[in-house]
């Protein structure tokens, strides 16, 4: 995979964290990964490792304390804000809840890195809105108020967001948090779908460990200080997922990627 | 429904509430404790009258409906820039305590000439006008505002905020006043009353000014408005230096706050409930249909309030900021419901 084009996000040495009053206060030590354009690399680990702080440092929301972030070949800082916004779309887990706001007015948001100063849509701008809409199976909700819609279609509105963005690259954190199951996978599989067919690199954040072993096709792990990439097999043999699981009562299946409780329930 | 027709809905909107605006404007010239029928005050306006009506008209109930149209645009604007910059649909120059922040550039103008006198402090503060005061003491609480705003999730804990700088700016008053002498003293309650009918013909085209040129900005600034709808860290990620874009908003919702209030004091609740008029009679969120149909309609309850103020059979007139509560805490509490509904 590496080596034989210029991957679509590589991070070097790469410390995240925060400058208190002038004093870093690293949250991961430093590590170096890498992410393929059409590849779909979920983030696990644990609740407080700084996946999020993570994210926001490969696209540039907030700053490294080292090391570099380079996206398809060229640094993060090399970049102009307006730049980074074609190259790199991001879905957060905020949740902003805008009365009146039309679905269609949410996803043309992704569109504002190419309107002029008063944000007029172009023809092709509505139809890059339209055919991403459609790419996640809501061009029918089009006109419908965006407070309106449920988890699950939330979602998919705010990834045909990244989508109308038209970026080589999409972060999303933890789309799947708030969304029963059936949802969990769709979106997944979406993301696997658009990674594959839009030839994307999509990263996403997760807690569902199952799902992103199944589905994804590569996976950053962070974990005890430790950084571990690779395919969910690879990291399967290597008992990465062990290690994550430590002192609780789960284990991981090596084979099926399956998470179970050890011993009996209750 | 296509962007055509949306687009064709808003216009048709905004052409009925301009020529509502008009007819209003006209009324308001019409309507006042001396009764003048239409005919004569027309003949007052071309030049044809006495003196006395014509003073009446053209000097005082013109000027005053002029005011009125100004301010209510002005606080209408900002109060929708300060909404969706604060994410807060509560948020307007009166709540955040920005109009307050005005109010104790005044007073140090007013009051505090009489305790520095002299000194080079008090020179400088002769100096500057009352609009320039207000606008700097609004400048100051919106920056603070906007520092603290940063470190607070919770869009309730901004309002308190407002509230206390609010509070803390009326303190700072009351020490003032304390310490003033009579003839200032008199001379800023007599400003705290406010009124759209005190404001010379100087001061209405400075008023005038500002809030076209405001009105302007913040048509400029509604790309980014509709960007900042989705947080600030969306509104990054799309390509926005959100640190100066903000400032620029911020200057202009300060400006025209503190002009507005400079010259008719503090006027509440106008700048809170026109956005949310505008967003339920649209039914939109985009600020480029939202931003000029709320101009018009700040425009129109403004001189709807300045009617009802004048008491029309009465000899006295209600103080305006009396009226503008009393009709906009109806909607403040309607959109606290509404809120409370949805969440």
């Amino acid at each position: 995979m590496a080596g034989e084009a210029t991957p679509a996000i590589a991070l070097h040495e790469l410390r995240t964290g925060y400058a208190n009053r002038g004093v870093p206060r690293e949250v991961f030590p430093p590590f170096s990964a890498t992410a393929a354009g059409a590849e779909l690399v979920a983030l696990l680990g644990r609740n407080g490792l700084g996946k999020s702080t993570l994210l926001r440092t490969i696209i540039g929301l907030q700053p490294a304390l080292g090391g570099e972030v380079y996206l398809l070949g060229k640094s993060l800082r090399a970049y102009s804000p307006r730049a980074l916004a074609t190259l790199v779309s991001y879905v957060s887990t905020d949740n902003v809840k805008v009365g009146n706001l039309k679905v269609f007015d949410l996803v043309s948001l992704g569109r504002y890195p190419y309107t002029g100063w008063f944000g007029t849509l172009s023809q092709r701008d509505r139809e890059v809105v339209m055919r991403s809409l459609a790419l996640v199976g809501m061009e029918a909700h089009a006109w419908r108020d965006a407070a309106c819609l449920s988890d699950g279609e939330r979602q998919r509105v705010v990834i045909a967001r990244a989508l109308a963005q038209d970026t080589p690259i999409i972060v999303l954190d933890e789309p799947t948090a708030f969304l029963d199951l059936p949802n969990r996978y769709e979106v997944v599989l979406l993301l696997k779908r658009l990674a594959q067919e839009q030839r994307r690199a999509v990263v996403f954040s997760t807690h569902d460990m199952g799902i992103a072993l199944k589905i994804a096709d590569s996976v950053w792990v962070m974990c005890d200080g430790e950084f571990y990439q690779g395919s969910p097999q690879a990291l399967l043999h290597a008992n990465v997922f062990d290690k994550v699981l430590k002192n609780t009562r789960l284990a991981v299946d090596h084979d099926t990627g399956e998470v179970r409780i050890v011993g009996a329930v209750g | 429904m296509h962007a055509p027709q949306r687009h064709n809905k808003v216009v048709a909107f905004s052409v009925a509430l301009a020529a509502l605006t008009l007819l209003l404007l006209a009324a308001d010239v019409l309507i006042g404790s001396a009764p003048i029928p239409p005919a004569t005050a027309w003949r007052a306006l071309v030049g044809a009258e006495p003196s006395h009506v014509s003073h009446i008209i053209v000097g005082y109930r013109l000027p005053k409906a002029a005011v009125a149209l100004l301010v209510g645009v002005s606080l209408s604007v900002s109060g929708l820039q300060m909404q969706t910059m604060f994410r807060n649909p509560l948020a307007d120059p009166y709540i955040l305590g920005v109009s307050s922040g005005a109010g104790l550039g005044v007073a140090l103008l007013v009051m505090g000439r009489s305790l520095w006198g002299a000194t080079p402090v008090g020179a400088l503060l002769a100096g500057m006008g009352y609009a320039a005061a207000a606008c700097a003491g609004a400048a100051a609480v919106m920056l603070i505002m906007l520092a603290i705003s940063a470190r607070l999730r919770d869009i309730m804990a901004v309002l308190i905020l407002g509230v206390m700088l609010g509070s803390a700016a009326s303190a700072l008053i009351s020490a003032l006043q304390y310490f003033s002498r009579e003839a200032a003293l008199k001379s800023y309650v007599l400003w705290t009353m406010g009124g759209l009918g005190n404001v010379t013909s100087a001061q209405l085209c400075v008023l005038g000014a500002v809030t076209l040129a405001g009105s302007a900005l913040a048509l400029l600034s509604a790309k980014t408005l509709n960007a900042l709808m989705q947080g600030e860290r969306y509104a990054r990620s799309i390509g926005y230096r959100v640190g100066r874009r903000r400032l620029f908003l911020m200057l202009t919702a300060t400006m025209l706050t503190g002009t507005a209030t400079a010259f008719c004091g503090p006027v509440g609740f106008i700048g809170v409930a026109t956005p949310h008029v505008a967003r339920m009679l649209l039914r939109e969120a985009d600020h480029r249909y939202l931003l000029p149909v709320t101009m018009l309609l700040g425009a129109a309850v403004m001189l709807l309030c300045d009617m009802i103020s004048a008491l029309p059979g009465y000899e006295t007139s209600l103080p305006i900021n009396t009226v503008t509560s009393l009709l906009g805490i109806p909607i403040v509490i309607l959109v606290i419901m509404r809120n409370q509904k949805a969440g």
